[in-house]
């Protein structure tokens, strides 16, 4: 199935036509977790990535439903 | 390891040993503790009995890096509580290269009278008259200042702000490009070292007597396991220089969490626009810097210089907590705008924070439109004009609040809250309530946890415990000098021996993991033994009611934390 992803920080820069306002489409097993999708966007779970959907950070094992759009986010804390 | 005291009533200068009672703190704890010891707790903050005290951390001066953070400690005239503010720089380095431990400024000059504090090379100190510097702000000073006394010149000033004792008055620090771009911000410290008669306390960087290192083979080792921890994390080692604090924009939007309009929404519209990556990438095309060594021996790198259309600079580091203070909450998405408030408030010598929270406040009273550009810069530049207004702005958001009759006023103690709504963000809610030094995020910011999926920000479960751990922690990485960014990639099991053992090293001891905690908790005691002789109570531990009554959207959330447990947090 298909899911929205944006991607955030310097993420967007792995892939060379990505538009920032669009996001980009990437097609999961059904049923996909979040660890899939980061396999399939060769995001290792070291570089510590945070996932959000709707307002919520998400866990890797946590499913994608279906026409979801999440945001990926780089390790970052302060401020 | 030698205090040096100024008294500004006779002008005199003594240096001194440090006191056993004091030996082995620096930074926040040497301040914090010492406040407690030394003033009088219902003293005027802004009268001669308050005490303003300069602290390097204790690694400060040592090749270690990153240690470049300088602790400044009071009464605070804003909170009445006790307070500790610190700034990067490079007055941290110097100080320790001179072997000073702290400076404590006692009494109060003549009205109107206003002098530099020199210190030399050979740690000599003088009070040098400056009365021509008068009401100058802060960037045209710092050029003066390294004009007289050479490039190789640390500062610490005010600007007019501080010296009207406005008590949202900053202490700015100069940065390695001589820029007094860095604050001690919070508290309005600025107003303290502007009620004792002192506009700028110059140091040379040329010190060569720092204090010995107890085992400096142990020290190097430990150092170099300190620039490996450091570089391996994927924030400070590689997030940090390429978008800074910025970067926390897209993150604490994407989970509603941005107070914004006041801390009407906890998403500002258009944020894309003032968000990291649109910071980054709006320098990179004008030719500025995203990735800008503000600080002495920094290896991260994690400021940034921010240039307009002309690739002019304008100002620098462009922070998350200003990005929000003057973006979110006064409903302004343009960087232009933003940069150009960021840097009036480091030249009048105003917490960017305290300001853009005080100017949202106005415009939630009606004052200004959110969103309003011109207005907002209009409002700041009446802070160093000296207007009726400028003053009560000057003054921070509980008085603009009092001014308007206006009762949604995001502080505590009289502090304004930080970039993480406490309706969205449980647990820094609780730091904001129970910090001594009013709401203060440095005490304690829990975003990493939810970042890190530790805790849900939106249950009440774990966040008590979480700020009461995270503002131990931070009340101990306080002590060292060691920045924010740099303690957080010394979280590891490896990288905190690591550290624990330079913090041996140093100092000749044995510590061991335990002994970090009981150092924040004595921190935090002191802290709030001073407020409780102060005449604060746990009723003073409390958000605004807005908080609690008004829910945020879009997780449409009040804050959920009972008094009851916000009064266990100090349970240690």
């Amino acid at each position: 199935m298909k899911v929205r992803v944006k991607l955030h920080g310097t993420l967007s820069r792995r892939f060379p036509n990505y538009e920032p306002g669009q996001g980009m489409e990437v097609e999961i097993p059904e049923e996909g977790t979040i660890k899939d999708l980061l396999a399939i966007l060769e995001i290792a779970e070291s570089m510590r990535p945070v996932v959000v959907l709707e307002r919520r950070v998400l866990k890797p094992d946590d499913r994608m439903p279906f026409g979801s759009c999440v945001s990926i986010f780089e390790p970052i804390h302060g401020g | 390891m030698k205090f040096l005291r100024i008294n500004m009533n006779d002008r005199t200068i003594k240096t001194e040993k440090v006191p056993e009672q004091y030996m082995g703190l620096g930074g926040r704890g040497l301040t914090s503790i010492m406040i407690n010891t030394e003033v009088p707790p219902k003293c005027d903050p802004l009268g001669p009995e308050n005490k303003l005290i300069v602290a390097p951390g204790f690694l400060s001066g040592t090749p270690l890096v990153n240690t470049s953070r300088v602790s400044i400690g009071a009464k605070s005239p804003l909170t009445g509580t006790i307070k500790e503010s610190n700034a990067g720089g490079t007055v941290a380095a110097a100080l320790g290269r001179l072997g000073i431990t702290a400076i404590i400024l006692e009494g109060q000059a003549r009205e109107g009278e206003i002098s530099f504090l020199r210190i030399d090379e050979k740690g000599e100190a003088i009070l040098v008259p400056a009365q021509e510097y008068k009401d100058m702000r802060t960037y045209r000073l710092v050029e003066k200042i390294l004009e007289t006394y050479g490039k190789k010149t640390s500062v610490l000033c005010i600007g007019p702000a501080g010296e009207h004792r406005l008590t949202a008055a900053s202490i700015q620090s100069s940065d390695i490009d001589g820029r007094p771009c860095r604050a001690a911000g919070r508290g309005g410290l600025g107003a303290v070292m502007g009620a004792k008669g002192l506009k700028a306390i110059i140091v040379d960087q040329g010190g060569n007597s720092p204090d010995p290192i107890a085992d400096p083979e142990a020290f190097k080792e430990a150092a170099k396991g300190v620039v490996k921890a450091i570089k391996a994390d994927p924030m400070s080692g590689h997030v940090m220089p390429e978008l800074g604090t910025a970067g926390l924009v897209a993150p604490v939007n994407s989970m509603g969490a941005f107070p914004s309009y006041n801390a009407r929404k906890g998403v500002l519209d258009g944020w894309e626009r003032i968000s990291g990556e649109a910071m980054a990438k709006l320098i990179q095309e004008r030719g500025g810097k995203t990735t800008h060594m503000g600080c002495a021996q920094c290896i991260i790198h994690c400021s940034n210089e921010f240039v307009d259309k002309a690739g002019k600079y304008v100002t620098s580091s462009l922070e998350y907590e200003t990005l929000w203070a003057m973006g979110g909450m006064t409903g302004i998405d343009d960087l232009d705008t933003i940069a150009r408030l960021d840097y009036l408030c480091d030249d009048i010598g105003v917490d960017t924070m305290s300001t853009g929270v005080a100017v949202a406040v106005a415009m939630d009273a009606g004052y200004e439109k959110f969103g309003d550009r011109e207005a907002a810069i209009r409002m700041v530049e009446e802070i160093a004009q000296g207007t009726g207004f400028g003053k009560i702005l000057g003054n921070g958001p509980a008085a603009v609040g009092k001014h308007f009759n206006h009762s949604r006023v995001p502080v505590v103690k009289g502090q304004s809250i930080a970039a993480y709504d406490p309706r969205a963000m449980l647990g820094n809610g609780v730091t904001f309530a129970t910090s001594p030094m009013g709401a203060d995020h440095t005490a304690g910011n829990v975003v990493g946890a939810y970042l890190t999926r530790q805790l849900d920000p939106l249950k009440k479960e774990g966040q008590v415990e979480t700020s009461r751990n995270l503002q131990i922690a931070m009340a101990a990485a306080d002590c060292t000098g060691m920045c924010f960014m740099g303690i957080v990639a010394l979280t590891t099991p490896e990288g905190g021996a690591t550290f624990l053992s330079a913090i041996n090293a140093k100092f000749g001891t044995k510590l061991g993991p335990d002994d970090i905690p009981a150092l924040g908790m004595r921190v935090l005691k002191a802290e709030r033994e001073f407020n409780k002789r102060a005449g604060f109570t746990n009723q003073d531990d409390r958000l605004p009611r807005f908080f609690y009554e008004e829910p945020l959207p879009p997780h449409n959330t009040v804050f959920t934390i009972s008094d009851e447990e916000l009064d266990r947090t100090f349970d240690f």
